[in-house]
């Protein structure tokens, strides 16, 4: 995953290309949670276990499922590292997303 | 001797693993009363670790993530006042006093107190608020209300705009946690 390497490898120059930008992103679904608003939240898989590019809908899209290929467009909103104690890794953040393309 | 030592060194490790939990898309959302507008801005993706055996706490956000009712107020706050491209997280770093009294396997509501350092806008300063941890069906969640200051992290508020928001903010804070099973 192009987009969580990039800011891993180099947060400062990530943030300067892609922070409040409006980014298209392809990947794997892992998982698809709720928040506390009631949105929903979808984890693309990245190179990192653990890792995710952790998207927030606008709207509810329907039929998907962990496994599926989506390709999401949101407003990557940065990226924060995990807690290395926990042997957590970190999330890239898209806001007010929607669903582009479903394979 | 060594055997036994090696078995306790297991069990304690076991011990502390257990009690790690974390999110990452916890709340925080925050609401300005003043003269001429209300205000209120939301971000549901905090990451928020939480270590009950020693109390540890930590919260981080990205500014970019606050959700305002208008574009323009989303604008004006990274833009202007939280400078949001030179200081792109707010963090929270302390820790629970009376974590010992917290069963995580047993439901229940446990009032406590969260301190530690809250850093905003680049300042750094010691705060401190009552909590609650909740356990119910053996789910963890954690929820804080309390006010933060613009001024105290060197936000500056033009006079222009003092009546549309508040010297002080109310931070509403609730996350719920999931078991960190990757250690």
């Amino acid at each position: 995953m192009q987009l969580y390497d990039a800011f891993t490898r180099d947060t400062a120059t990530a943030n300067r290309t892609y922070l409040t930008r409006i980014v298209s992103v392809t990947g794997t679904i892992t998982g698809i949670l709720e928040n506390q608003q009631s949105q929903q939240v979808v984890l693309l898989k990245t190179n990192t276990d653990g890792g995710s590019i952790n998207c927030t809908f606008e709207e509810k899209a329907v039929g998907l499922n962990p496994g599926i290929t989506v390709t999401v467009k949101g407003i990557c909103s940065g990226y924060i590292s995990g807690d290395a104690g926990m042997g957590l890794p970190g999330d890239v953040f898209l806001t007010r997303c929607y669903l582009k393309q479903k394979r | 001797m060594k055997k036994l030592l090696l078995l306790l060194l297991i069990i304690t490790c076991y011990a502390t693993q257990a009690q790690q939990y974390f999110t990452k898309n916890g709340r925080l959302s925050f609401f300005s009363k003043a003269l001429l507008e209300d205000i209120r801005a939301d971000n549901n993706q905090v990451i928020s670790v939480l270590n009950t055996t020693t109390g540890e706490l930590q919260f981080s956000l990205l500014n970019n993530a606050f959700h305002f009712d208008k574009a323009l107020m989303e604008e004006h706050f990274n833009d202007d006042y939280m400078e949001s491209a030179k200081y792109p997280k707010s963090t929270f770093k302390g820790s629970i006093a009376n974590i010992g009294a917290i069963d995580p396997a047993k439901d229940g509501k446990y009032s406590v107190t969260v301190s530690g350092d809250l850093q905003v806008h680049g300042v750094t300063r010691s705060v401190s608020t009552p909590a609650t941890l909740t356990v119910k069906d053996g789910k963890l969640s954690a929820s804080a209300v309390f006010n933060i200051k613009p001024a105290d992290h060197n936000i500056k508020i033009p006079a222009a705009v003092r009546n549309n928001i508040a010297e002080s903010l109310q931070v509403t804070v609730y996350c719920s946690y999931e078991k960190n099973k990757r250690v």
